[in-house]
């Protein structure tokens, strides 16, 4: 009896971990509709409502990626350098040689795949290996792209401006890639193991399944959410720039744990995630609404970050064990 | 025995310069259940990792239903064998359901609607060994209590579309209660004499005695003695698990009792215990041993007094040092020179005008290096650079070169080679001569004779003590178990 009546406590505090990415999204996109109704009327103001959410797509793609990072307890730090120098790939190059573009992004996958497999081997943190890819990743995008500008190619931006009828197209893809991130997590026997090694690496290892290949599977993956994110950002901004996606590393990992993801490792949810993400992008819009001044905006903007976190701390709780 | 599921011919197993297993054979034939026991460090989990194929023996080898296993022989072959193993330190992910946590052992449940059986399967097989467990299979293994995660560990290994043929329980009651205990051994005792074979390791010797057709001792990496399991007594196993093989039988104690008793009290119970459970007490110069099965509030007992503040039990007396025994997590500084490891708790003896003075510092830690012989080329080299022994040593200075009235050991001679270990004997023995107080958990009977004063441990209490000289090892097992 004891034992169903903890059960059941178990299951709420779930529900109520749950919440909090849906709360603090409710949070900031209230104030933005009070100030700006016109944002959820229908039709007339549909361009303007579509783009102030589009750009959380790429937000969206880069939490995506950083989730897997985080589900075998690793980190990425170049995110930003990453998607920055997609665009610049995306301006640069596939515009005037497509099969060079496509060669570039694959070489990016295949180092993604590495240092996952060297994380792996040499035991070393993803922090350190991430941060030094930083420098690699800005360095080569200055040097295929040195200033802003570029020439992004037109299937990239139309297919970010698709406009289905009744559903905004970035809620419409924010539900597809939640559901995708869901399936991948918790569907599939490689999101299991994913989230098996960032619990408990021996007991995964003892049960014969092979470590190294979980995390070059997960390091490619994250390597291809970036890429994902850096070509929708291009195609939203028809920019290429090295310093696009500045900020998108800290927000990528603010957006997961705001989504009931865990920095140790093994927890996370796809769509907590994904309503993190929105959260995280739509603090910058709140603060244009609230006509907070850009001297205070930067001080603003963390400091909301770092409650909606503390809330979210608040909520979740940790694997304790009970003896009874 | 030419029907034996396993046998085992002369397996040898080392760590660095420590014997695991000398050359042990042992054979296990179908729908047996075998008892294994023995104190701490007899070798037992290391056996059991070998069969299970978690790592190679050094030496030896065995056979499986007659085929012998070679060199390729991982947990992957022995889990395709039929092989499995739940071991003490419980293997789920935390982070995952139930049914999820079968997927990860048994990678057969795949394909569409895996989840509901995986969850089946483990549900049935719950049900039927801990009727009324209260686990769903949806449930994250994080919500459940410690002896529904261990009833989990049991029942996955059987609830597997491939077949079982031997099963490793290593403490497999450690986290259940009276009753589940019961449970399980009832469930063995029905399945056994079938297909599957059982090896059941434990410390609750009624346990072993309740379910095993054969019970195999073992001490120091060997085989010490074989009963039936009918007929065995708690009084024989002990007496085979002690002094059988040892050379002395009689007392551990070196012989020359020192009487310490106009000493003064470096650590004194503080008013009346509470619980009437026997408690610590020490005086200068004195040696104090810790003994019993590990894990059993020794270290607890430790902590509890280096945390003297806050400790309404004793009186504590002066300073008090403490040796931890994972000298990597507790114990070094990991990124620092030898230097400073041993200078760090003296640090104002090394001073000149305030300012750290290299060469004091030089001086101290050379002292050292010259009297217990610290193998490093520089003093200057990080601490990671020295072997594990030497890294105790320098442990040791650090705290024999502080003030500290008593030292407080946890195990400190866990995974040191010999000659480190008669180095180690020789500074406690000088210390305590001079006047210094040791408290000294250890796992090794042996360790013991150097103590004046030992007490066992049972169950997180003091359950025994005895002046050292009167300290078998018979009736330290007794106590213990």
């Amino acid at each position: 009896m004891v034992r169903s009546l903890d059960a059941r406590r178990g299951g709420l505090a779930r529900y109520t971990e749950s919440l909090v990415p849906v709360v603090s999204l409710l949070v900031v996109l209230i104030p933005i509709v009070w100030r700006q109704p016109v944002l959820i009327s229908p039709s007339r103001y549909y361009a303007m409502q579509t783009m102030a959410l589009a750009l959380a797509i790429p937000i969206v793609l880069a939490s995506l990626g950083q989730m897997l990072a985080m589900s075998i307890g690793e980190i990425d730090f170049s995110m930003e350098n990453l998607v920055s120098l997609v665009t610049c790939v995306m301006g640069a190059v596939m515009s005037r040689n497509v099969a060079l573009g496509i060669l570039l992004l694959l070489g990016i996958l295949v180092v993604y795949a590495l240092i996952g497999a060297f994380i792996h081997l040499k035991k070393l943190p993803s922090i350190i290996i991430t941060i030094g890819m930083s420098f690699v990743w800005t360095g080569l995008a200055i040097t295929i792209q040195p200033t802003p500008g570029g020439n992004i190619p037109a299937i990239a931006s139309d297919f970010m401006r698709l406009k289905p009828p009744w559903v905004p197209y970035p809620i419409v893809l924010a539900a597809l890639l939640a559901l995708a991130g869901h399936f991948l997590m918790f569907k599939t026997g490689f999101g299991i193991l994913a989230r098996g090694v960032g619990d408990n690496v021996k007991s995964i290892q003892q049960s014969g399944h092979s470590a190294i290949r979980v995390r070059i599977m997960v390091f490619a993956l994250v390597g291809l959410f970036g890429i994902m994110a850096g070509v929708s950002l291009a195609g939203l901004t028809n920019a290429a720039d090295p310093l696009l996606a500045k900020n998108y590393t800290l927000l990528s990992v603010a957006a997961v744990i705001l989504g009931g993801g865990a920095f140790a490792g093994g927890k996370v949810s796809a769509a907590g995630t994904v309503f993190g993400a929105f959260a995280m992008h739509l603090v910058v819009h709140l603060l244009v609404v609230l006509k907070i001044s850009t001297d205070w905006q930067a001080g603003v903007k963390g400091f909301i970050i770092l409650f909606a976190l503390y809330i979210g701390g608040f909520f979740k709780r940790a694997g304790k064990i009970r003896y009874i | 025995m030419a029907d034996a599921f396993v046998e085992v011919q002369g397996i040898s197993k080392s760590f660095g310069s420590s014997q695991a297993l000398s050359d042990v054979s042992l054979t296990i034939a179908p729908g047996e259940c075998l008892g294994l026991v023995g104190h701490n460090g007899a070798g037992k989990s290391t056996l059991m990792n070998v069969l299970c194929g978690i790592f190679p023996p050094t030496a030896g080898g065995f056979l499986l239903d007659g085929r012998p296993q070679g060199g390729e022989y991982d947990v992957r072959i022995a889990n395709s064998l039929g092989i499995r193993a739940v071991f003490q330190e419980l293997s789920l992910c935390l982070n995952l359901t139930v049914a999820e946590n079968m997927r990860v052992f048994h990678p057969e449940f795949r394909g569409w609607g895996w989840r509901k059986r995986a969850g089946d399967a483990i549900m049935t097989v719950l049900d039927e060994i801990f009727p009324g467990h209260g686990v769903r299979p949806n449930q994250r293994v994080e919500s459940l209590t410690l002896g529904q995660r261990q009833e989990l560990e049991i029942a996955k290994a059987f609830a597997s579309g491939k077949e079982l043929r031997l099963l490793v329980l290593d403490e497999p009651t450690s986290a259940l209660d009276y009753h589940n205990s019961l449970q399980l051994l009832n469930y063995i005792n029905r399945r056994k004499g079938g297909r599957i074979s059982f090896v059941y390791i434990s410390h609750m010797l009624d346990e072993v005695l309740a379910c095993a057709d054969r019970i195999v001792v073992m001490k120091d990496g060997r085989i010490s003695g074989e009963v039936k399991g009918a007929g065995a007594t708690r009084d024989h196993l002990i007496e085979l698990m002690g002094s059988k093989t040892s050379a002395a039988p009689g007392a551990l104690g070196n012989g020359n009792a020192r009487d310490l008793s106009d000493r003064p009290l470096v650590i004194a119970p503080k008013g009346k215990s509470e619980s009437g459970a026997g408690r610590v007490s020490l005086r200068e110069g004195e040696v104090v041993g810790l003994a019993g099965l590990a894990g059993h509030g020794q270290t607890d007992l430790l902590i509890d007094l280096f945390d003297w503040r806050r400790n309404p039990d004793y009186d504590i007396g002066g300073p008090l040092t403490f040796i931890p025994g994972d000298r990597q997590r507790d114990g070094n500084f990991p990124l620092w020179s030898i230097v400073n490891n041993i200078t760090i708790l003296v640090y104002p003896r090394v001073r000149r005008y305030r300012i750290i003075d290299l060469s004091l510092e030089r001086s101290v830690s050379g002292r050292w290096r010259d009297s217990i012989g610290i193998l490093a080329a520089s003093l200057t080299d990080n601490i990671l650079s020295l072997s594990g022994g030497n890294q105790q040593k320098v442990l040791f200075a650090r705290c024999l070169e502080s003030d500290a009235r008593a030292i407080l050991m946890d195990d400190p001679t866990r995974g040191v080679d010999v000659g480190t270990k008669e180095i180690i004997y020789r500074l406690i023995r000088e210390e305590s001569g001079r006047g210094r107080s040791f408290v000294w958990y250890t796992t090794e009977m042996d360790e013991l004779k150097h103590c004046d004063r030992v007490y066992v441990f049972r169950n997180g209490a003091i359950v025994a003590d005895m002046p050292g000289v009167e300290a078998t090892e018979e009736a330290i097992l007794r106590s213990s178990f």
